[in-house]
């Protein structure tokens, strides 16, 4: 079901302040709603798959949440996943939940713990950056980093950027060495973040040529 | 819900994606002109022609798109689907 609201300002439109109602500040906004027209989720990347997946995770959380109050504790994986695709549950509530499920194949408990690490980090990033906050987010990164936890997709960049910007104040080579290229892997190489990579790669040689001076 | 039908929805979604990504992100849409002096505010009749112009656009046609909020919710509660709803504007261009 495809609806269009436009905000027109033409006065009595109907529905003049929906925007606002489904949290909506600013222009464009994609949002799936109930029948009811209660927010579901907010669409993720505006991309043809990603409006795919999200779809299927709105249907499987349709279909899991049934058979989990039923008592079926089978389905907790799937539908955790979906919440998290979505984007529809907190971190700490996700986190909790996670712990409760055990029993898990390979490939799922990779998707699973991946989708929670990326919400650790976008957590992690929320509210505005003040400069005590910004050292605080750069040092959880780096504790990330080096426990494993790396997130994907979109945030993979800020991620990485954070953990060298951490490794650069802290004069950390070898940190700095292996999320460059950690970052390297995850953005790919046509990436519109090669200038980036390119000024990183120049730190890199800068804090390697004073540490070799120092020696 | 099946997910089929759905998918024969994406094939119209590059045109809303090319078509949003096209727009300017949301700002305030009052700039003062270099003068300082506030711009010209559309009147209703202005802002009732940058509406219909909108609604025009292709990408509405190129898929099955709804502008009345109620008959969303109705065709959602009688199909049992989600709706997929593209906030937009039509007094800025």
């Amino acid at each position: 079901m495809l609806f269009c609201h436009l905000t027109t300002r033409v006065t009595g439109d109907k529905y003049p302040t929906l925007l606002s109602e489904k949290k909506g500040t600013g222009f464009p906004y994609l949002v799936f709603l109930d029948a009811d027209g209660n927010l579901i989720a907010k669409a993720g990347e505006r991309t043809v798959a990603a409006f795919q997946k999200s779809l299927k995770a709105i249907a499987d959380i349709k279909t899991l949440e049934p058979k989990q109050k039923a008592g079926d504790n089978s389905v907790g994986a799937k539908l955790l996943i979906a919440k998290l695709q979505l984007g529809t549950i907190a971190y700490e509530e996700a986190k909790t939940q996670r712990a409760a499920i055990s029993k898990l194949d390979a490939s799922t408990q990779q998707e699973l713990d991946q989708l929670l690490t990326n919400l650790e980090f976008s957590s992690s990033m929320q509210g505005p950056a003040t400069k005590e906050v910004s050292a605080e987010r750069q040092l959880a990164a780096a504790a990330m980093f080096e426990a494993g936890r790396c997130p994907d997709g979109q945030l993979a960049t800020s991620f990485y950027s954070l953990v060298m910007t951490h490794a650069e104040a802290t004069q950390n080579v070898k940190l700095y060495e292996q999320a460059l290229n950690k970052c390297k892997q995850a953005i790919g190489a046509n990436s519109p973040f090669q200038r980036l990579i390119e000024q990183r790669e120049k730190v890199l040689e800068k804090m390697k040529a004073s540490e070799t001076t120092k020696k | 819900m099946n997910i089929n039908r759905w998918l024969k929805l994406a094939v119209a979604l590059p045109a809303l994606i090319g078509s949003i990504s096209a727009q300017v992100p949301a700002k305030p849409t009052s700039p003062k002109a270099a003068s300082g002096a506030q711009p010209k505010q559309p009147t209703q009749e202005e802002l009732i022609v940058m509406r219909d112009e909108k609604l025009a656009l292709p990408v509405f046609k190129k898929a099955n798109w709804t502008f009345d909020y109620d008959a969303a919710r109705a065709e959602s509660k009688q199909s049992g689907k989600p709706i997929f709803v593209y906030f937009s504007r039509s007094y800025a261009h």
